[in-house]
């Protein structure tokens, strides 16, 4: 696993860093799923992400399709550069990935 | 999480589209080309430049943009095919094999080979040379400017689930289409579920892109060349769709606020509300390791269930019956199925073949022609692995011998080009290849003088034709008198001979003078389980092929009595000569009084096997001896019967070599 999950003791959002791809996609949907799972309202700190591929935006897109239906809020507090390029490229809005 | 290695998939790609590449050129026609054939040979170059730029192949991607220009011009129609374009892009098409290699470290790269390739395509193509050598694709991209009428475009794709997977991010894909021209890209992720039903590794996004371009559709669909298999994709230009949708896509940006606006998060039914993606007939790629290991396992299976039959039928239990004989339906259907797997047609073999007469034609200044039929026969991947070389071997000779020069063909009223015919057809359970040219035939005369000169042949030996043809498969007999590059290396043909037999194949000559020559060449269809006759010698068990057996005869003593001790039985007024298998593995005592004959066929002639007792057909595993038993020539392997006991497998051309010999040496003694 190339990155790092940190979960702030309150409640506050998931900070996830380093390399966001298809060979972590496992783990950080197991990470997602817990969050998604435990926590009140789901947020994610991406500012630290050093690279990032398609997989991992729509596993994003995913924990807010999951958080949705658990009538759980969902935003993201801030994306790194890597991570805004990869959206960029792919045609993604800031409302699509619920970027506050 | 398990997956393919995404380099080894681009090189096992680009190595079957390099495979494409040659076939393509060498078949098509400079003077007046199929337009599909060039737009296949611009597809070929191109995915191998996307991909390898994607891979990290920069190298392999920098100097096929340069093809893939002069293609393209050749495709637009500004530039017209010539036999020295298709040369160059033949040469261009080995140098990307060899920068493939040497990024593996399989070949070294010579300095300055793709900057010629570079300068002689530029030269052709009336464009800068080699100073583009080093340029990047991207950066050279400009060079192919707007060339038709601007147009807009709306594409939808949904990829492939397994894009990912296979190696392909679609951000290079999306990426490509913004070089085309001015693009909006819409994102759609109403397909993409929530965490618990996602699969991390797939692709379930798809995309709305608005296109205006000069450079026409099928710049836009070559940017999916490589992945639309699989995958949904349709573009269409703007002006061509109905009114009603026209507000949409000549202005994106209401998609985009009507995506913003709804929400594509929306309940999770909408997803399933979509197509899913049509079902394509799929292709996987197994190393060829694992299969061998499948086949062995089969193997065992087979050998292990004619066990259970065995004890099965010792018990005589009504029970067991059906079951045991289930199994054997079952392990006969899985030995089938798993051997049709490692069955490969023998065209990609051949198709090695067209580059090989198209080099050596042009080293020897000869105009030849190759045809081949039959293509699509299979054959099992072993033998196939082992017949290239043989194969080539005769090539070569039907070029370099066979084939006379274009001003002797002129004089003896042939067509200046001559034609090598490589064809391949099935026989019961054999395969059939022939090597047939239209050169000067075998000269029998010249055969006899050099096999007397080797002492290979005494000068008043009584040959037919087909004997004196068979001379030149001997060790050490070569009648050519120029040693040229392209055979007489010394390799002669009884080494093609010795191959074949490896392959428990045969080879067989015929040849006219002035006509040509025909080497046909039989083997079997696999090597791994073969239908085999199970007799007996004392308590000894043989294995005679299936595929050669052609009836069974008794054998009384008095009978042999009555041929003054002479190897020759009585068939329905034929005389048929036979080896007693007893004498040739040394079991002189206890004899029957009545003996069985099996009757082969070898090399056009019946052949009887005497034996004891004909014990039936048998399922026969061959397993390959150790190395000490490998220079027994009349046994070519063995297998393991039901009971644990080995039997050994008769190899027909050596117990009729064997027998032979020793009735010369017994001449010879007696004389």
């Amino acid at each position: 696993m190339k990155f790092t999950i940190r979960q702030a003791e309150d409640g506050g959002p998931l900070h996830l860093e380093g390399e966001l791809d298809i060979y972590g996609a496992a783990e950080l949907r197991a990470a997602l799923e817990s969050h998604v799972r435990n926590a009140s309202s789901v947020a994610l700190d991406l500012s630290d992400v050093s690279a990032c591929d398609p997989v991992a935006v729509q596993l994003i897109c995913s924990a807010r399709r999951s958080a949705e239906a658990a009538d759980k809020p969902f935003h993201i507090v801030q994306i790194s550069a890597p991570v805004a390029l990869v959206c960029t490229a792919l045609g993604l809005t800031p409302e699509q990935l619920a970027l506050s | 999480m398990s997956q393919p290695n995404p380099v080894n998939t681009f090189l096992l790609e680009a190595g079957d589209l390099l495979g494409q590449i040659e076939e393509i050129v060498l078949d098509v026609d400079a003077a007046s080309p199929d337009p599909e054939d060039i737009n296949r040979l611009f597809r070929a170059f191109h995915t191998i430049k996307g991909s390898g730029a994607m891979f990290g192949f920069d190298d392999v991607a920098a100097f096929t943009h340069h093809v893939e220009t002069a293609l393209d011009q050749v495709r637009e129609g500004s530039l017209k095919l010539s036999s020295e374009l298709l040369e160059v892009v033949l040469a261009a098409k080995d140098q990307i094999k060899t920068l493939l290699d040497a990024a593996q470290g399989e070949a070294a790269v010579v300095p300055g080979s793709g900057e010629k390739i570079i300068e002689e395509l530029a030269a052709l193509t009336g464009h800068g040379g080699a100073t583009a050598a080093t340029s990047t694709p991207a950066a050279a991209k400009p060079a192919a400017a707007d060339v038709l009428p601007r147009q807009t475009f709306r594409i939808r794709f949904r990829p492939d689930r397994a894009l990912m997977v296979s190696g392909t991010n679609p951000v290079s894909l999306l990426n490509e289409l913004r070089e085309l021209g001015e693009c909006t890209v819409v994102a759609k992720t109403d397909a993409i579920p929530p965490l618990g039903e996602i699969q991390a590794d797939q692709i379930y996004f798809s995309w709305e892109i608005t296109l205006t371009t000069g450079r026409g559709q099928n710049a836009i669909k070559d940017v999916f060349i490589f992945v639309e298999d699989g995958s949904e994709l349709s573009i269409e230009p703007v002006a061509a769709l109905p009114i009603p949708d026209e507000p949409r896509k000549t202005a994106p940006e209401p998609t985009l606020a009507e995506a913003a606006r709804f929400g594509d998060l929306a309940p999770a039914g909408r997803a399933s509300a979509l197509k899913k993606p049509p079902t394509k007939d799929a292709t996987v790629r197994v190393p060829s390791e694992k299969l061998d290991r499948l086949v062995n396992l089969v193997g065992e299976l087979v050998m292990n269930q004619s066990r259970l039959s065995q004890v099965a039928s010792r018990f005589n239990e009504a029970d067991l019956d059906v079951p045991v004989e289930e199994i054997e339906r079952l392990v006969s259907e899985l030995r089938d199925s798993v051997l049709g797997i490692r069955m490969m047609p023998i065209g990609t073999t051949f198709n090695r073949f067209k580059r090989l007469v198209h080099d050596l034609s042009t080293e020897l200044g000869k105009e030849i022609h190759l045809v081949t039929e039959g293509a699509e026969t299979e054959l099992d991947k072993t033998v196939l692995d082992q017949l290239g070389d043989p194969l080539v071997h005769l090539i070569r000779n039907s070029l370099d011998h066979g084939i006379e020069a274009v001003d002797v063909r002129e004089q003896r009223g042939k067509p200046r080009q001559g034609t090598i015919r490589l064809a391949a057809v099935h026989t019961g359970s054999n395969v059939v290849v022939t090597i047939q040219d239209d050169g000067q035939g075998l000269d029998t005369a010249a055969i006899r003088a050099k096999a007397v000169e080797k002492k290979l042949a005494t000068p008043d030996a009584n040959l037919s034709e087909k004997e004196v043809f068979n001379l030149i498969f001997l060790p050490g007999f070569s009648t050519a008198k120029a040693i040229t590059s392209v055979s007489g290396r010394g390799v002669g043909m009884d080494v093609v001979k010795r191959q074949i037999d490896a392959l428990r194949g045969t080879v067989s000559i015929a040849s006219e003078v002035g006509k040509g020559t025909t080497i046909s060449l039989t083997l079997p269809l696999t090597l791994a389980i073969i239908d085999g006759l199970l007799v007996e010698i004392g308590d000894d068990q043989f294995i005679v092929p299936m595929s050669v057996v052609t009836e069974n005869v008794e054998l009384r003593r008095s009978d042999r009595a009555r041929n003054n001790g002479r190897n020759v039985v009585a068939v329905r007024g034929d005389l048929i000569p036979y080896i007693h298998l007893r004498e040739m593995f040394g079991q002189e005592e206890g004899e029957p009084e009545i003996e069985k004959i099996v009757i082969v066929r070898h090399e056009d002639q019946r052949v009887g096997l005497v034996d004891d007792r004909v014990l039936g057909s048998h399922q026969t595993v061959i397993q390959s001896l150790s190395r000490f038993y490998r220079n027994i020539e009349i046994v070519s392997g063995a297998t393991i019967m039901g009971d644990g006991r080995v039997a050994l497998i008769l190899d027909l051309a050596g117990v009729v070599r064997s027998a032979a010999t020793i009735s010369k040496q017994l001449q010879e003694i007696s004389v």
